[in-house]
C-alpha cells in the first residue's frame, strides 16, 4: 500500500518539483556551506593567532541558535526593511542564507576537529616534496580531510533537508520543500496517506545521507596522532586566515547583531516597545504569555533532559559493544526522519495519548538522544579495552566498573551532548507544531506566531533574542563541566 | 640523477618563544658525506633540519645549498628530500601513491614516475607491497615508504630526523647497516639528527655535536669520538672513563690547572695479574664480577674508591684484589664543559 502511494506520489508534477526543489536547497546550501567552511577549517586549524579563542566562542553560537532563531536573524538582516536595507523578497536567497548561517560554523568544527588529528607534518612532506602551498591544499590536505569533510556535507545536507521553519518562515508559501509539505498535508489537510508518502520518499535521501555520514565518521576515528605544532602566521597565510576571519564574522555574528539590533528598533528610534508588546499580556488570541512560555520550554527541556541523557549512555554503549554499521546508523536516524512525521506519527501511534504531553516529552527525547549518543561515542571508542579488563582484574563487578572506570571518563563527553540536546530541545519547532496544544505554547512556537501576524516582525525578532539569551546561558552552564566547546 | 650538494649552515640562530633553539651555528655538510648531528633533546638538532628543509626561517644568518643561498627560497624549490621522525606518509595514497608524489611534482610523465618509483621501493626492499594501505605497515616498512618517497625524485641533499627512534631494537640494527650500504649507493649528501649516539657514529664520517642550541664540536666522526672537546662530549659519546678531577686525585694524577677532567681510554688500564705494562705504575684495584655473558674482555674495576673500565683477558670468573697497570701518558686532560 504504501508502494503504490509512494508511486502515485512520485508521478505527480507538483510533488516531484517539491522533491527537486528540495534537494536543489539542500544540495545548494550543502556546497555553499562547504566552500565556505572548509578553507575556514584549515586555516584556524593550523595558524595560531590572537583572538582565536574569541573566534572559536563565536563559532559555537550557531549550535546554540535555534533555527526559528536563525531565520528570524536572517530575516532581520537581509530580508523586506531588514538592517543592510537589501530588501530580499522571501524565497531561494533568503533559505540559501539561513542555511548557510545555521551550519557554517557545523562545518568548520567537524572539519577542524579531524584536521587537527593529523597535525602539519604531512603538509610539511608535501611541502619538501616540491608541492606549493596551493598543490598542497588539493593534493593533501583536501584528501586527507575528506572523511571529515563527507561527514560534515551528510549532516549539513540532512539539516537543510529537513528543516521547516527555513521553508515556513522565509520560502513565502512558494517555496515549500518536502517537509513544508507534509506539515500542511498534516496539519490543514488531514491528508496522512499522501504525507506518509512524502515521508517516506523523504526518509530515503535522509537514510542515505545518515550512512554517508556513519561511515565518513567511522573512518575518521583512525586518525594518527600527531605532536602539535601551530604557529603564527606569515605572508599569504596572514591573508587568507584574514579573509577566512571576516567571512566568518559576517556569516555567524552579524544576523544575530541585526536580529539584536532591530529588536530594539522602532520606526527608526531606540525603543523597547517590541519587548514591551512581547511581554504584553495576552489577548484573546494568544493563550500564554512570555513567561509561561518560558516555564513550558524549560520544563519541557528539563523533562527531555532527564529521560535522554540515560537513553543517549544506554545507547552508546550498545552501540560500541555491537560495532555494527546498522547500530551507528540508528543512533542517527531520528535527526534523518521529519519531526512533522515523528510527530504525527507518535498521534497515530498512541492515540490515547494526543493531549497528554508525553507525546511531546516523547517526540522531543527521539530528538535529543542522538546528540547525547554521539556525544558519548568516541570518548567511549578511545577508552582502551585493557583499562576496562584491568579494573574487572581489581574486582570491580560490571556495574561498579561503569561507575567507577567508564562514568567518570564519559562524563564531559555527555554534558557536552547534554548541552547540545537541550539547545535542540528549547529551539525545537517542528514536532512542537505538531504536537502542542495552544497552553503548551513554547519559545519557538510563540515566535513564530508573532512572525505570521501583521505587524509582529518587532515582537518576533524580540522574543528571539529572549530565546536565544535564554538557550545560550543554559548551553554555556550545561557545557561548562565539560568545556568540549567553549 | 642530481649531483650531491654541499649544505651549509652560516651563523644561523632561531628563536621559540624568546628561547634560543639555535645559537649562531655554522656547520658544513661535505657534499656525498653523512653528517650526524648529535644531541640530546631540546638540543636544537631538529630545528637545524627543518631550516635546511625550509620549513622554518632562521632569525639570523643564511642556509647554503651547492654555494647558493636558499634562506628566502620555500621548501617546494630546494629538492631536498626530508624523512620525517613520525613518517607523515598520506593516509590517503597507498604505499606507490605516496613515492610517486614527489616525482609527479617535479614533472615527471605518469608512467616514467611509476617505473622510478618501483625501482626505489625495490632499492629499500619493498618490492610487492606497492598497492598496500600505509596503516597497513609495520613500523619498519612505514619508516622504508618515508626513505623511498624522499629519495624517489633524487634530492642533492636528504635529510633524515631520528630516522630509527621508533623502531624496536632489533629492527634498528638492522635498518642501520642497510641504511649505511643505501647512503653509500646512492651518492646523495646526508645530514641525519639523532639523539642515539650508536646511531651516529655507526652512519656518519662527519659528526656535530650540539647542546642548548651551540654547536659543542665538529669534524670527521672519528676524530670526534677519539678526542672529544670536553668531558660532557666525551660522556655523551659513550666515552668510558671519563673522570672528574677528584676522581683523578684518587689515582694520582694531578691537573695542571684546576676542575679539568680526565679522559683514560681502556686501553690505557690494564688489569694485569702477571704480567705489568713496561714503565707504568701498578696499583692494587678490586676486580668486579662480569654482570653479563659477554666475549668483551672488558670488566669494571674499582681502585681507591674509583670505578673504571679496564681491559682484561682473565678468566671470567675470577673476582677480587688485582694488579692495575695504568698508561696516563695515554689520557688527557679536558674541561668540564658545563654550560
Amino acid at each position: 500500500m504504501a508502494a503504490s502511494s509512494l508511486a502515485g506520489v512520485l508521478s505527480d508534477p507538483y510533488y516531484l518539483g517539491r522533491l527537486g526543489w528540495t534537494l536543489a536547497l539542500a544540495a545548494g546550501s550543502t556546497v555553499l556551506t562547504l566552500v565556505l567552511g572548509v578553507p575556514a577549517a584549515v586555516v584556524f586549524d593550523r595558524y595560531d593567532f590572537p583572538g582565536k579563542r574569541l573566534l572559536n566562542i563565536i563559532l559555537t553560537l550557531p549550535f546554540v541558535v535555534p533555527l526559528v532563531v536563525a531565520a528570524t536573524a536572517i530575516l532581520a538582516l537581509l530580508g523586506p526593511g531588514g538592517a543592510l536595507g537589501l530588501n530580499w523578497p522571501l524565497g531561494p536567497g533568503l533559505m540559501l542564507a539561513a542555511n548557510t548561517f545555521y551550519n557554517y560554523a557545523l562545518v568548520v568544527r567537524l572539519t577542524g576537529a579531524f584536521l587537527h588529528g593529523f597535525g602539519p607534518r604531512l603538509e610539511e612532506a608535501a611541502r619538501s616534496l616540491g608541492s606549493n602551498p596551493w598543490r598542497v591544499f588539493w593534493r593533501v590536505t583536501l584528501p586527507t580531510a575528506r572523511p571529515g569533510v563527507l561527514a560534515a556535507a551528510a549532516l549539513v545536507f540532512l539539516y537543510c533537508f529537513t528543516s521547516l521553519s527555513v521553508p515556513l518562515i522565509l520560502g513565502g508559501g512558494r517555496y515549500n520543500t518536502l517537509e513544508a509539505e507534509i506539515y500542511q498535508l498534516i496539519a490543514y489537510r488531514f491528508r496522512l496517506t499522501e504525507a506518509g508518502s512524502l515521508a517516506l520518499m523523504q526518509l530515503l535521501v535522509t537514510l542515505a545521507a545518515v550512512l554517508v555520514y556513519v561511515s565518513a565518521q567511522r573512518r575518521s576515528t583512525s586518525g594518527l596522532d600527531f605532536v602539535e605544532w601551530r604557529r603564527p602566521p606569515r605572508r599569504g597565510g596572514l591573508v587568507w586566515l584574514t579573509v577566512n576571519a571576516l567571512i566568518a564574522l559576517a556569516l555567524t555574528a552579524t544576523p544575530l547583531a541585526a536580529l539584536l539590533l532591530r529588536s530594539l528598533h522602532v520606526g527608526g528610534q531606540w525603543s523597547l516597545a517590541n519587548y514591551a508588546r512581547a511581554f504584553a499580556p495576552p489577548t484573546g488570541l494568544f493563550q500564554v504569555s512570555v513567561s509561561a512560555a518560558l516555564v513550558n520550554t524549560v520544563g519541557f527541556a528539563a523533562l527531555t533532559l532527564a529521560v535522554a541523557v540515560p537513553l543517549g549512555v544506554a545507547l552508546a554503549l550498545a552501540v560500541r559493544s555491537s560495532r555494527s554499521l546498522a547500530m551507528d546508523a540508528l543512533t542517527l536516524l531520528p535527526l534523518g526522519v521529519s519531526s512533522v512525521t515523528i510527530g504525527a506519527g507518535l498521534i497515530i501511534a498512541y492515540p490515547a495519548l494526543r493531549a497528554s504531553s508525553a507525546i511531546l516529552i516523547g517526540a522531543y527525547v527521539l530528538a535529543a538522544t542522538p546528540f547525547v549518543a554521539r556525544a558519548a561515542l568516541p570518548t567511549l571508542r578511545s577508552i582502551p579495552r585493557s583499562q576496562l579488563e584491568a579494573a574487572r582484574m581489581l574486582g570491580s563487578s560490571p556495574g561498579q566498573l561503569f561507575w567507577r572506570v567508564t562514568w567518570p571518563l564519559l562524563r564531559p563527553a555527555v554534558a557536552a551532548g547534554a548541552a547540545l540536546a537541550f539547545a535542540s530541545v528549547a529551539g525545537e519547532f517542528s514536532s512542537t507544531l505538531v504536537l502542542a496544544r495552544p497552553e503548551w505554547t513554547t519559545l519557538t512556537l510563540l515566535v513564530y506566531d508573532y512572525l505570521g501576524r501583521p505587524g509582529g516582525l518587532g515582537a518576533a525578532e524580540a522574543l528571539s533574542v529572549i530565546l536565544l539569551t535564554f538557550t545560550g546561558a543554559c548551553f554555556w552552564l550545561l557545557d561548562r563541566g565539560g568545556g568540549r566547546f567553549g | 640523477m642530481s649531483a650531491p650538494l654541499d649544505l651549509l649552515w652560516r651563523g644561523v640562530s632561531r628563536r621559540f618563544a624568546g628561547a634560543w633553539a639555535l645559537d649562531d651555528v655554522t656547520l658544513r655538510a661535505p657534499a656525498g658525506g653523512t653528517l650526524a648531528v648529535l644531541g640530546p633533546s631540546g638540543s636544537g638538532k631538529s630545528t637545524l633540519l627543518r631550516l635546511a628543509a625550509g620549513l622554518e626561517a632562521p632569525d639570523a644568518g643564511s642556509i647554503f645549498l651547492g654555494g647558493t643561498d636558499v634562506t628566502t627560497l620555500p621548501p617546494e624549490r630546494r629538492h631536498v628530500g626530508l624523512v620525517f621522525q613520525d613518517y607523515a606518509l598520506f593516509p590517503h595514497l597507498n604505499v606507490l601513491g605516496n613515492v610517486i608524489y614527489g616525482l609527479r611534482e617535479a614533472g615527471t610523465a605518469r608512467h616514467e614516475a611509476e617505473r622510478t618509483a618501483r625501482a626505489t621501493l625495490d632499492l629499500v626492499g619493498l618490492t610487492g607491497l606497492e598497492k598496500r594501505r600505509v596503516t597497513e605497515l609495520s613500523g619498519g616498512e612505514r619508516q622504508r615508504v618515508a626513505l623511498a618517497r624522499s629519495i624517489a625524485p633524487r634530492p642533492g641533499v636528504l635529510l633524515l630526523d631520528e630516522p630509527l627512534s621508533n623502531l624496536d631494537e632489533v629492527l634498528r640494527g638492522e635498518l642501520r647497516g642497510e641504511l649505511a650500504q643505501l647512503f653509500a649507493r646512492l651518492g646523495v649528501t646526508v645530514t641525519l639528527v639523532t639523539h642515539d649516539r650508536r646511531e651516529a657514529l655507526a652512519l656518519s664520517n662527519h659528526l656535530a655535536v650540539l647542546r642548548g642550541g651551540r654547536l659543542v664540536q665538529s669534524g670527521p666522526t672519528a676524530e670526534v669520538f677519539r678526542e672529544p672537546v670536553d668531558a660532557w662530549t666525551a660522556r655523551f659519546l659513550g666515552r668510558e672513563n671519563v673522570l672528574t678531577s677528584l676522581q683523578a686525585a684518587a689515582l694520582g694524577l694531578v691537573p695542571s690547572s684546576p676542575g679539568l677532567a680526565f679522559l683514560l681510554p681502556v686501553g690505557a688500564v690494564v688489569v694485569a695479574p702477571r704480567a705489568q705494562l713496561a714503565g707504568c705504575p701498578r696499583l692494587t684495584g678490586r676486580l668486579k664480577p662480569q654482570l653479563t655473558f659477554t666475549e668483551d674482555p672488558r670488566r669494571q674495576v674499582e681502585i681507591n674508591g674509583v670505578s673504571l673500565t679496564a681491559t682484561f683477558e682473565g678468566p671470567a670468573e675470577e673476582v677480587g684484589a688485582v694488579q692495575v697497570s695504568l698508561n696516563s701518558r695515554l689520557g688527557r686532560w679536558l674541561p668540564e664543559g658545563a654550560l
